[in-house]
């Protein structure tokens, strides 16, 4: 029986088909994970899949890269808009689209559209992405560190319809191989994406077929209502003001700037990267509707995750992106390192950024987090296989990842990252199977958690070597940010995580094989982060990644919780005792030991003797008005410290004029921090008790970042 | 006279089937009796002895199969009750239990809607502890071939470091040991020349699958409940023998067969929550006979609430094998288990006033109060009790005794006053509470799935389930309640109705089209090793079924399908053809036309072997229909709280033992079972089938047919 759509539908059927709607995009990934052979895809869940409405707006978003869910749904507009007519938008057909300067982030993650027909009628859109293995750009496997320009970086199409009325184009499959290095698995990631939007539709066919168009329709209608509403709702529940967070990128021959100004006015929020470097000579620059992605990509999961991921997620949303910055870059800038470049530091900022409003706000406090996995220090490989076959493979490791702080707890161990709520690293005997490479250890790295009153997450490392005959190298495709700048950041006066680490060593011992970086014996050894590495027998590979951000001062952590972390392996003793004030001795902490290190801290910090007292957190009454962890506005407009009562700063001036401000190397922070001298952690403390009301990294002589708010709900001010 | 027994054990109720030659089925129940759950087994037999007219111990000497499914493992896990076990694999990779491959530990087995929030997911502490786990030096890559020995020193080493921490159990896992099983077998003969009797689990063995962190978690659970189910499974057959059973013990697995007594012990990771697949293999049987296809199995009993699915006549698997947040390599039938139930205790929280059931639960021992096993906090059972439902004439047959009084004055002291209401209020403000709870985990399970109940029968079993279940029916929509005739030891109807199953498998990779005599000689050998498997257990000649199975894959894919080779004796070209056919048809029809990689070739991977010993089933005897009048069942009026009306009301009281076939009655009533009440609603109707099960049609049910009969109607003129 058919509901009849002029009837109201009935709450229970309604949240049916919203169920059923998710469902058909996690039975969609399933079937990707399925016929795809590569790891990347299949283990790490490199890939996304939503549903688009029949104009091109987002229908249901799913999991997976959520970056791509708002610009899947531009590249299906953009079709819509231009190919109506000629070539046409037929039932069966289906429709290849991956250029970044049209809806895209970059080149190799391709695009799958197909549109949905029911008896006829076209009711909508399935679109999925996987990174697919080759894209013939300079470089294999599609980022290209060496591409000058976009024109490099392979080929790029704004929609090539490559299944015609359920046929697929020999003629536009085989062109398309014929421009790729490894054909066999590059097919193989089509067919995947193929395979996924058939199973998507039959799902589909079936929900019209067992509750009518106009019902599903009508669902997604009002779901998309429901979501913008409930967006809208929940900024009037936040502070209005402005909040400002700004990161670095790091590569050869250059260091970029990203600024981010979010400002919250009721119930709409505006970013704006006024500010923010022109475009890189390299590949790490983010086109329009990347850059509107990547500030989505934790919007969903941090301000939305209770919300259904649609279109009026968006509609609140604000975005100014200056034109030639490499947040909005103009063609030919190179893009295709894009997404583990300023997407990612973008992605970055907007975590960030929600965390400082979340921070004051007393209902939403718990929401704040510091940046998980700051830096994809990705790795591509590439050589000749034990099948005489060129081949191409990624290696997953960046999606172990490592969770930031949170206001409540510690960031989760080698915990994943925000923008892929559900990424994973591939198992190493996974990696093995079709690669001539042996991993030699993937290992928690100690004291990469960014320290704090809350722990980041620590991150790994891991090292491999090659199998090969020695006659064909193992090549390595390297495009590393984060080996100086800290991207990993605090928050509410938490440090950051540490520093990648790119190392190749050659002539290695590897009788017995090395299990850790400790006992690897090399001839010599190199740190390069960009390029192309070879790799012979004997050689060795090591990649370190950033534990992720830490929450609040790092000497207002519970004394057993270092100790444990201690016990655990995840904290050495020489930094619990450094830069926690944390002494621990045979695993238990010395509390009066710890007491007398923390007072000098504190001493250190304002360059004179703290009083005993202020030590410990006073009872400061709350005045409703938070800022951050240890901050609030009083009724006057000052602004108070909430460790210890002290007024920081009068009204009317930014609290940072009047706080005691330490400037020391990163590696403060830990040993696997960065040390170069251009980057400075600073830290703004209280003048009072020096605690650390805020922490920031600068680069030269940037000046600190200023916030401001303006008004709390329910409040006058 | 020969004897086939089921004996399955909840967490209250110790529930027994025995069959005889003839297939005359007699049934036993008795309370569970942790932490020596045998004397509940004997206490079960010993009512069915009776039954049966014969002593328990010649009951015992007659039986020829012992069937058995039990909570023990899942139990262990969830209490936290297991073995200290240590683990030893390859160096460098002592992290792979704590990194969980990333993010994948955080939010696998969480719902859609909790990945959203990644914010709130936290991974669970590893399975087994870094300090048990021990790298040892030795590497063997994806072809199998030795780039480091293993050191048998060094293993011993490691060995007697774990043995001085005080492991009970060791599991070994080690980089490709499914490809080279020589290293895991050296570090066997090391444990049995220093400590034979240890409980050791190598990963090759168990889960012989691609993915060191799976096979490595399967190894780590198998090894800590190892000696925590042997010792249980090791002092039931004692308890057995030294009653004359002289027969084969088969212990139930989670993939739906059963296995002999010990293999389980060895591989007690498989008997994890098989008691609740039992108890869906016996749903899935009786919607065979009554022709139901689409059945959502609920399963209340005194401490869980357990849910499985049967879609279309089949049960779907678990897509990953999970206990708690721990992951294993061993299929299991999709059941979820939940902790609340009619032994959940029932509180009231001092600070708010607010009432809250679970998740703490009385068990069978202490128990509710109504029971007088010496519980003294309030249930949901007591509230049950307090409104009416139970009778102490039916409870357990008149043989066990019920104290209502004492469970009303324990509920007025606890709980009533604390509400500030009178008992009954309070009792019946409860009932919702407890009926809206179970319905939020019904919804979750069915309609967040995707699943519309209105298409669905619920099949509704356990001691306390059938005085909510008229309640969270008509909220779920289901238009009909199937309450089997086995309902009271639905999970050893299970098991009898389940077959012995075993699966051998030999991986040897061939590119089709395969040598037809080879693959025959594959399977030869296979089925030498299954039919003298099955006569060791008993079964021979016609009892034994066998079927030929591959997988195949398209080279360079990963995901593998497995068809059935339909051929018992010679292979030839043409049976592999058909194979190969059948594979490519099952492909096309999961992924459309274009998904396959034919290019590629198709790889036949591993040859498998089922082998199912039949154990008969019972004879459900065919009854006749008669009279639709039921009141010559009716024992008396009772006084009982009718909620859709919201009072105590007097109804009709039947007994459901005098209740013929064909006999229908309209609610409010109540049937009195050996085990339990059935509630039938306002507006509910209930009738008997041919079967004995009971059948209710919702009030909702009616509704909609009415409508859509009324509609029809509307048509037809």
């Amino acid at each position: 029986m058919t509901p009849s759509p002029a009837t109201a539908i009935d709450p229970v059927t309604f949240e049916i088909i919203r169920h059923k709607l998710l469902r058909v995009t996690e039975e969609t990934i399933i079937a990707l994970e399925n016929v795809s052979g590569s790891p990347i895809t299949n283990e790490g869940h490199d890939m996304m899949v939503s549903l688009y409405q029949p104009d091109g707006e987002l229908m249901i978003g799913g999991v997976g890269f959520l970056h791509h869910l708002t610009s899947a749904a531009q590249a299906v507009k953009h079709i819509i808009a231009n190919f109506s007519e000629n070539p046409g938008i037929g039932e069966d057909d289906v429709y290849f689209f991956n250029d970044s300067y049209t809806a895209a982030l970059h080149p190799p993650d391709v695009y799958m559209i197909s549109p949905i027909y029911h008896r006829g009628e076209l009711t909508g859109f399935v679109a999925n992405f996987v990174h697919v293995t080759d894209i013939g750009a300079v470089d294999p496997g599609g980022f290209s560190p060496n591409a000058q320009d976009n024109y490099q970086e392979g080929f790029q199409t704004k929609g090539l319809k490559i299944v015609d009325g359920g046929v697929l184009r020999k003629d536009v499959i085989e062109t398309f191989l014929n421009m790729v290095r490894d054909p066999g698995m590059t097919q193989l990631d089509l067919k995947s994406q193929l395979a996924a939007n058939h199973v998507a539709k039959q799902r589909m066919r079936q929900l019209y077929d067992d509750y009518g168009v106009a019902v599903v329709q009508a669902v997604s209608d009002t779901l998309i209502q429901q979501s913008e509403q409930l967006m809208r709702e929940r900024l009037r529940e936040l502070p209005d003001g402005q909040w400002r967070v700004r990161e670095y990128v790091d590569v050869p021959g250059e260091t970029c700037r990203v600024e981010l100004t979010a400002t919250k006015d009721g119930d709409t929020l505006t970013y704006d990267f006024t500010g923010s470097s022109p475009a890189a000579k390299l590949g790490i620059n983010c086109c329009y509707w990347a850059t509107w992605g990547a500030m989505f990509a934790p919007i969903f999961p941090l301000l939305a995750w209770d919300v259904t991921w649609n279109e009026g997620v968006t509609r609140p949303l604000r975005l100014i992106a200056p034109e030639g910055s490499l947040v909005n870059c103009r063609r030919p800038a190179p893009i295709s390192i894009a997404t583990v470049g300023t997407v990612q530091i973008v992605n970055n900022l907007s975590t960030l950024v929600l965390s400082k409003i979340f921070g004051a706000s007393e209902r939403y406090r718990d929401r704040a987090t510091a940046v998980w996995h700051g830096s994809h220090a990705h790795v591509e490989t590439h050589g000749v296989g034990p099948d005489g076959e060129f081949f191409i493979a990624p290696l997953t490791d960046t999606f172990g990842g490592a969770a930031g702080a949170r206001a409540f707890a510690d960031g989760v161990d080698i915990g994943g990252e925000i923008p892929n709520v559900v990424s994973r690293w591939a198992n190493a005997e996974s990696q093995e199977l079709n690669t001539p490479v042996i991993y030699l250890f993937r290992r928690a790295v100690p004291d990469s958690g960014g320290p704090g009153k809350y722990r980041g997450g620590v991150c790994h490392e891991y090292a491999f070597t090659t199998v090969g005959d020695g006659e064909h190298p193992l090549g390595v495709v390297l495009f590393g940010k984060g080996t100086r700048a800290p991207m990993s950041l605090g928050v509410a006066g938490g440090y950051p995580g540490s520093n990648v680490r790119y190392t190749t060593f050659r002539g290695v011992e590897l009788d017995p094989l090395p299990a850790s970086l400790e006992t690897i014996a090399a001839q010599s050894q190199e740190d390069i982060s960009w390029g192309h590495v070879e790799l012979r027998p004997g050689d060795v590979q090591y990649v370190r990644f950033m534990g992720g951000g830490g929450y609040g001062d790092p000497i207002d952590r519970e004394p057993e919780a270092v100790a444990s972390d201690v016990r655990r392996g995840l904290v050495t003793a020489a930094a619990a005792e450094r830069v926690y004030g944390v002494v621990v001795a045979d695993g238990v902490p010395d509390l009066d030991a710890t007491a007398a290190r923390r007072l000098a801290i504190r001493a250190g910090r304002a360059g004179r003797e703290v009083d005993a007292a202020l030590a410990t957190r006073a009872e400061v009454p709350p005045s409703g008005r938070p800022l951050a962890e240890y901050l609030q506005a009083t009724a006057d407009g000052a602004t108070q410290c909430t460790w210890c009562g002290h007024v920081v700063a009068p009204a009317g001036s930014d609290w940072k004029e009047h706080a005691v401000v330490v400037r020391s190397p990163v590696s403060k922070a830990g040993d696997w921090h960065s040390d170069d001298p251009e980057f400075t952690l600073a830290e703004s403390c209280c003048s009072s008790c020096a605690t650390v009301l805020d922490s920031e990294v600068l680069w030269r002589d940037d000046p600190l970042l200023r916030d401001s708010v303006e008004r709390w709900p329910d409040s006058s001010a | 006279m020969h004897y086939v027994v089921g004996i399955d054990i909840g967490g209250t109720g110790t529930d027994c089937v025995v069959v005889d030659e003839s297939g005359g089925v007699t049934l036993g129940k008795a309370f569970s009796t942790p932490p020596d759950f045998s004397v509940g087994i004997l206490d079960a037999l010993a009512v069915a002895a009776a039954e049966l007219g014969v002593t328990r111990a010649e009951l015992l000497q007659q039986t020829t199969l012992f069937l058995h499914s039990t909570t023990v493992a899942e139990n262990a896990v969830v209490d936290g009750k297991l073995a200290k076990a240590g683990v030893i694999t390859t160096a460098g990779f002592e992290d792979t239990l704590f990194a969980m491959r990333g993010g994948y530990g955080r939010w696998s087995g969480m719902t859609e809607e909790e990945k959203r929030n990644p914010i709130d997911t936290e991974k669970p502490p590893p399975i087994v502890p870094g300090e048990l786990i021990e790298g040892v030096d030795g590497r063997v890559d994806a072809r199998g071939e030795v780039h480091a020995a293993i050191d048998e020193a060094q293993v011993e080493a490691a060995l007697r470091r774990l043995l001085d921490a005080g492991v009970e159990a060791v599991g070994v896992s080690l980089l490709w040991s499914f490809v080279n099983p020589e290293a895991e077998l050296a570090v066997r003969r090391v444990v049995e020349r220093v400590r034979p009797d240890l409980f050791l689990t190598l990963s090759h063995e168990i889960a012989p699958i691609i993915g060191e962190y799976e096979r490595t978690s399967t190894v780590a659970i198998n090894a800590r409940l190892g000696p925590v189910v042997r010792a249980y499974l090791d002092n039931l057959a004692t308890s057995l023998r030294d009653e004359g059973f002289a027969g084969v013990l088969l212990v139930m697995q989670a993939y739906g067969g059963l296995l002999p007594f010990d293999q389980a012990a060895r591989a007690p990771v498989g008997m994890i929550e098989s008691g609740p697949v039992s108890g869906l293999v016996g749903s899935k049987h009786i919607g065979e006979l009554i022709g139901i296809r689409n059945i959502i199995a609920a399963d209340m009993g005194g401490t869980t609430f357990k849910v499985g699915v049967v879609r279309d006549g089949l049960v779907e698997y678990q897509r990953e094998s999970m206990v708690l947040r721990y992951h294993y390599a061993l299929p299991k039938m999709d059941v979820v288990s939940l902790g609340l139930a009619g032994g959940s205790i029932i509180a009231v929280d001092p600070r708010t006033g607010v009432p809250h059931i679970g998740p703490r639960s009385a068990g069978s021992y202490p128990g509710p109060v109504v029971y007088k096993h010496g519980g003294e906090e309030p249930t949901v059972v007591d509230v049950d009790a307090i409104l009416g439902y139970l009778n102490p004439d039916f409870f357990f047959g008149g043989r066990e005794t019920l104290d209502i009084e004492l469970a009303r004055s324990v509920f007025e002291q606890k709980i009533a006053r604390a509400l500030g209401l009178d008992v009954l209020e309070a009792a019946a403000a409860v009932y919702r509470l407890a009926n809206n709870l179970f319905f939020d985990l019904l919804h979750r399970t069915t309609v967040q799935r995707g699943l519309d109940p209105r298409q669905f029968a619920l099949f509704s079993f356990g001691g306390t389930a059938g005085m909510h279940v008229a309640a969270y029916a008509e909220q779920l929509g289901v238009p009909q309640i199937v309450i089997p005739n086995s309902a009271s030891v639905h999970g050893a109807f299970g098991l009898i109705t389940s077959n012995i199953a075993h699966e051998d498998q030999v991986t040897q990779p061939m590119q089709a089209p395969a040598d037809p005599t080879a693959v025959g000689e594959l399977y030869a050998r296979l089925e030498e090793r299954m039919r003298a498997q099955l006569a060791s257990e008993g079964f021979a000649g016609e009892q034994v079924r066998l079927q030929r199975l591959v997988d195949m894959r398209y080279r360079r894919q990963v995901h593998i399908l497995t068809v059935p080779v339909d051929s018992d004796g010679a292979v030839d070209d043409a049976t592999l053809e058909r194979a190969v056919n059948r594979f490519e048809s099952l492909y096309q029809e999961k992924y459309g036309r274009d998904s396959a990689y034919r290019e590629a070739g198709i790889e036949l991977v591993s040859f498998r072997l089922r082998g199912e010993g039949i154990v008969r089933t019972p004879d459900f005897r065919h009854e006749q229909t008669g009279e639709a009048d039921a009141s010559h069942a009716i024992a008396k009026r009772v006084e009982v709280w009718v909620a859709a009306a919201g009072e105590l009301q007097e109804v009709d009281g039947y007994d459901y033992s005098k209740l013929e076939p064909g006999n229908a009655l309209e609610g409010p009533a109540v049937i009195w079972t050996p085990i339990t009440t059935v509630v039938v609603a306002p507006g509910q109707r209930a009738s008997l089938d041919a079967y004995r099960n009971l059948v209710i049609e919702t009030a909702t049910g009616r509704a909609a047919a009415a409508a859509g009969a009324a509609v029809a109607g509307s048509h037809a003129a």
